[in-house]
C-alpha cells in the first residue's frame, strides 16, 4: 500500500445547516460556511465506513470456477460443481492507522570457525513508520477471515446501515484498540530486530493517527458436490479468493504419498552413498545431516498432501484439510515517510 | 413500529418501552445506537441500557438441507473416518435458536464483552460461546422463527452478574441459530451443532480417522526408495528397480487408503 | 442519528468559538484567549510566543511546539564502542530534568520536524517572549498533549541510539513533569523551513 487512503464522512453543521466533513478519527469538526468549532462523538466512539460492493454476481462466479481449478482439488470439481447460492456480505473490521516507534539494541552472533569462539556483533536501532492494522470485528465463524486489506483504488463511503446486510459488532471496541496498538507496537520492535538474535533493549510507542470500525464486501458463492456443502468467500473489490474449502482429488493425494515416499528414501540413500564415496568422517556425517534435512522436507510436505488432502481449506481457515493460499496479515506497513536508522 | 424491550429480575420477563420524554410517543430503538430521535417532535434521547435487557436475534442463513450437506462435507473430511460419509447416519436434527446472555460492561475504563449461554446444556461448543457473525435484529412478537423452536433461558441473568467485572453498559440476550444433529456411526450415537449462521461445526467428541495405514504406505515407499538407491550405487544399477517398484507399489496402496468404501472418493 | 456535534465555547468568555482550520488550539474572536482541545472539549493551556532572533525575507510562521518538562533518570547503560569519539566530541548526556522540544504541527514535514526537535532538546536554549505573533502568522497545531509525553521519550531513545557507540542495554525512568505550548517562529522558504531563533540551525 502505498498511501493509505482517507476516509471522510459528511455531516449536517448544527448552527447554519451547511454540509461539514469530517476526516476518519477526528474528534475536532469545522463548518468551512460558518467557521462554527464542534465536538464530535459518535455513540460507539469510533466513525464507522464502509466500501462499496465493486464486483458483480457474474464476475464473482466466473472467479469462483477459475478457482475451483486451481490446486490439488478434485478433478471433476468444475463439472460437478454446483452453486447452491450466491450473496454479498459485509463483514466489520477493526482498522487502526498510526505510527509506530521503537528503539531496539542487541547482539547478531556469527558462528565462529572451529576453534574460534562466537561473534557478538552488536546492532541498535531506530524504527518510525506508519503502520495499519486490520481485525475483523466478529467471531468469523466458519468463514475463515482474520484481516482485510483495502485495494488502493477502493472508495469509502459514509456507513449506512439501512441498504446493506451487515453482520453485527460484539467485540469491544477498546479490546480492538489495545490489541491494535500493542500490534503495532510489537511490529515496530519486530522490524528493529532485523539481524538481532539476542535482544537486550526494546521500547515502542504508538501514536494514532486513525481508528475505525470498516465494513468490506465480500461475496459467499455456497456450491454442492456430491451432496456435501463446501463454500468459498471472494473479495467483493479485487474479486479475489480469500478463504473456501473444497474436495480434495484422491489421486494426487496417492501419487503425494507414493513420489514422497520413494523420493525421500532415495534423497536420502543417495546422500549417504555420496558421502561414504569421499571417505572422510566429516564429510559423510554432513551429507547424513543434508540427506536427513531433504528427505524430512520431502516427506513432510507429501505427508500433509496425502494425509490432510481429503478437503482443501484455502485461507484463514480453521480445522484439519490441506491448506492453501495466502493468509492476510493483520498488520502493514505503509513505507512512505519511514525515517529508520539500523547500526 | 414498536420495539419491545425487556427487563428479567428473578426469572420474569418485563416489558420495558421507551418513551420520548418531551411528547411521550413510543421510542424506536435500533441495536447498537445509544440516542434515538422521537419520530414526532424531534427531540433526541439518551437511552439507558443498563438494567434493561434488548432482545436479539440472529436469523438463519443455513437451510436444514444445507446443514446436512455440511455435516456430508465433514464427514468426508480428513478428520473423520474414512467410512464415515457412507456409514453414518443422522437419526435427528433440530432447529433452534438458542439463549445466549451477552453483556458488554466497563471494566477498568474499558469496555468488555461477555456471552454466557442462558440456558443450561450439554450441547458442544455452547460453553465457549462466541456470538457467531450475522445479522443481529430486534426479537418481539412479530418476529417469525420459521419452524425453528425458541428455547427460552432457564439461567437467570443474575447468576452471572455477580461474577462480571466493572459496570454495565448494556446486556442482551442474543438467540443464535443452531441446528443440534444426532448421528450414529458404528454402533455409538454422537451429538454435534452447527451454527445456523455461518455453518461452524463444533463437537465435543466424535470418531477419529487413525492416521496409522498412512503412515505405514509413506513408510514402505520410503524404504524401496531408500535400499533401491543405495543397492543400486553400491551393488548394480538393477536395484533401481525397487524404486519405481516403490512408487508403484506406493501409488496402489495409498489409492486405497484413500479411496472411501463407497465409490463416493474423487 | 449515531453522531452528535457539540458546540465548543470560549473557556474564558463563553462565546462560541470559530475556526477556519482543524486546529487544536482554538482563539476567541471575541476575547482574544486561546484554549487547548483535548478530550472532545475545550481546556485552559499554558503557551508563550517566542521573538525571532535573526531577520529573513520569507514569511514568517509561529510553529506550535509541545515543551515537554521531564525527568530522565538512567539507572543503567551499557553501550559498546564509541568512548573516545564521545569523549573527544563532548558529547552532552541526556540526562536530569531538561525541557524536551516536539513539532506539534503536521504542516512542517518530518524531515525538518525531527531535526528540530533534537536541536532543541540537545541546547536548551533560553527564549525572549512577546505577547503577540508579531509580523507573522500562527501554524496550525495538530498533535494532542496526550501523545506530546511519549514522543518526548523517543526523542530520549533517539538521542542514546544516534551518539557514537552502539547502544546495547539501556534502565531509565522518564517521568512527564508538565507540558506547554511554545509557538517558535520559523520562516518558510521555497523549498524548505528554517527556525528563527538558534541562529537559523
Amino acid at each position: 500500500m502505498s498511501k493509505t487512503p482517507k476516509i471522510i464522512v459528511s455531516l449536517t453543521c448544527p448552527n447554519c445547516g451547511g454540509q461539514v466533513q469530517s476526516e476518519e478519527g477526528e474528534s475536532l469538526v469545522l463548518c468551512k460556511f460558518c467557521d462554527s468549532v464542534f465536538s464530535l462523538t459518535t455513540d460507539e466512539g469510533i466513525g464507522k465506513i464502509m466500501y462499496r460492493l465493486d464486483v458483480t454476481r457474474e464476475k464473482a462466479e466466473a472467479r469462483f470456477l477459475e478457482w475451483l481449478k486451481e490446486g490439488p482439488k478434485a478433478k471433476d470439481l468444475e463439472k460437478n460443481a454446483q452453486i447452491s447460492e450466491a450473496y454479498p456480505i459485509y463483514l466489520p473490521f477493526w482498522r487502526l492507522v498510526g505510527r509506530g516507534k521503537a528503539c531496539v539494541c542487541g547482539v547478531e552472533i556469527k558462528k565462529g570457525d572451529k576453534d574460534e569462539p562466537d561473534r557478538r556483533i552488536p546492532h541498535e536501532s531506530l524504527v518510525n513508520r506508519e503502520y495499519i492494522y486490520s481485525d475483523i470485528a466478529c467471531d468469523p465463524g466458519d468463514l475463515g477471515i482474520a484481516a482485510i486489506r483495502i485495494p488502493d483504488h477502493a472508495k469509502a463511503v459514509e456507513f449506512d446501515d439501512e441498504s446493506i446486510v451487515t453482520f453485527g459488532v460484539p467485540e469491544s471496541r477498546d479490546d480492538a484498540y489495545s490489541e491494535g496498538s500493542a500490534q503495532i507496537k510489537l511490529q515496530a520492535i519486530k522490524d528493529g530486530k532485523r539481524s538481532m538474535d539476542e535482544v537486550y533493549f526494546s521500547k515502542a510507542f504508538f501514536f494514532e493517527k486513525a481508528f475505525s470500525l470498516v465494513y468490506y464486501p465480500f461475496w459467499i458463492v455456497r456450491y454442492t458436490y456430491e451432496d456435501r456443502a463446501y463454500f468459498a468467500v471472494l473479495d467483493g473489490i479485487t474479486s479475489q479468493v480469500i478463504s473456501g474449502r473444497a474436495p480434495g482429488n484422491a489421486g494426487s493425494q496417492s501419487t503425494a504419498a507414493a513420489l514422497g515416499g520413494t523420493l525421500s528414501g532415495a534423497v536420502l540413500a543417495a546422500f549417504i552413498f555420496f558421502g561414504l564415496a569421499l571417505g572422510a568422517i566429516e564429510a559423510i556425517a554432513l551429507f547424513f545431516a543434508f540427506g536427513l534435512i531433504a528427505a524430512a522436507g520431502i516427506i513432510g510436505f507429501a505427508y500433509n498432501r496425502f494425509r490432510y488432502g481429503d478437503e482443501i481449506l484455502e485461507g484463514a481457515m480453521k480445522g484439519k484439510g490441506l491448506k492453501r493460499g495466502r493468509k492476510q496479515q493483520c498488520i502493514e506497513t505503509n513505507y512512505e515517510n519511514t525515517y529508520d536508522m539500523f547500526n | 413500529m414498536a420495539f419491545n424491550i425487556y427487563t428479567i429480575s428473578a426469572n420474569i420477563i418485563h416489558m420495558v418501552n421507551f418513551t420520548c420524554p418531551k411528547c411521550g410517543a413510543p421510542l424506536p430503538v435500533k441495536p447498537g445506537t445509544q440516542l434515538s430521535v422521537c419520530s414526532y417532535c424531534g427531540t433526541p434521547s439518551y437511552i439507558d441500557r443498563r438494567e434493561a435487557i434488548f432482545f436479539y436475534i440472529l436469523p438463519f442463513s443455513i437451510t436444514e438441507d444445507a446443514s446436512r450437506a455440511i455435516f456430508k462435507r465433514w464427514t468426508a473430511g480428513p478428520a473423520c473416518p474414512k467410512d464415515m460419509e457412507a456409514t453414518a447416519e443422522i437419526t435427528a436434527i433440530k432447529k433452534e435458536y438458542f439463549p445466549v446472555f451477552r453483556f458488554r460492561r466497563t471494566v477498568d475504563g474499558k469496555e468488555k464483552i461477555a456471552a454466557r449461554p442462558a440456558r443450561g446444556t450439554l450441547l458442544p461448543g455452547m460453553h465457549s460461546i462466541e456470538i457467531p457473525p450475522g445479522d443481529m435484529v430486534i426479537f418481539d412478537s412479530s418476529t417469525k422463527a420459521g419452524g425453528a423452536e425458541v428455547l427460552h433461558p432457564d439461567i437467570a441473568i443474575d447468576s452471572y452478574v455477580g461474577d462480571l467485572e466493572g459496570t454495565p453498559i448494556d446486556q442482551s440476550l442474543v438467540y443464535f441459530p443452531i441446528y443440534e444433529l444426532k448421528y450414529r456411526y458404528g454402533g455409538t450415537e454422537y451429538a454435534m451443532v452447527i451454527d445456523g449462521s455461518s455453518g461452524r461445526i463444533s463437537v465435543t467428541n466424535s470418531p477419529k480417522r487413525s492416521s496409522v495405514s498412512y503412515v505405514a504406505v509413506m513408510a514402505l515407499a520410503f524404504v524401496l526408495g531408500f535400499i533401491g538407491t543405495l543397492l543400486g550405487f553400491i551393488i548394480t544399477p538393477i536395484f533401481f528397480v525397487l524404486v519405481i517398484a516403490g512408487i508403484f507399489a506406493g501409488k496402489i496402496l495409498a489409492h486405497k487408503v484413500v479411496k472411501k468404501p463407497d465409490g463416493g472418493s474423487s | 442519528m449515531s453522531i452528535v456535534l457539540q458546540p465548543l465555547k470560549c473557556l474564558a468568555c463563553g462565546a462560541p468559538l470559530k475556526s477556519k482550520e482543524r486546529d487544536l488550539m482554538l482563539i476567541c474572536e471575541h476575547c482574544g484567549s486561546l484554549s487547548l482541545f483535548a478530550d472532545g472539549k475545550t481546556s485552559p493551556v499554558e503557551f508563550a510566543i517566542v521573538k525571532p532572533t535573526v531577520e529573513e525575507k520569507d514569511p514568517l510562521w509561529y510553529v506550535p511546539f509541545w515543551v515537554v518538562n521531564a525527568d530522565v533518570i538512567v539507572h543503567r547503560e551499557k553501550i559498546s564502542g564509541g568512548g573516545i569519539s564521545r569523549a573527544v566530541t563532548g558529547q552532552k548526556q541526556m540526562r536530569g530534568t531538561r525541557d524536551f522540544y516536539i513539532c506539534a504541527a503536521d504542516a512542517v514535514p518530518e524531515e525538518y520536524a525531527r531535526v528540530w526537535n533534537m536541536e532543541l532538546t540537545i541546547n536548551q536554549p533560553e527564549f525572549t517572549t512577546i505577547p503577540e505573533f508579531k509580523n507573522g502568522s500562527r501554524m496550525v497545531m495538530t498533535m494532542e498533549k496526550d501523545t506530546a509525553g511519549n514522543n518526548a521519550e523517543f526523542i530520549f531513545l533517539r538521542y542514546e541510539a544516534e551518539i557514537p557507540g552502539t547502544l546495547q542495554e539501556l534502565d531509565y525512568d522518564f517521568i512527564v513533569k508538565s507540558a506547554k505550548v511554545l509557538y517558535l517562529p520559523a520562516y518558510k522558504k521555497p523549498t524548505s523551513y528554517m527556525l528563527g531563533v538558534l541562529n537559523g540551525k
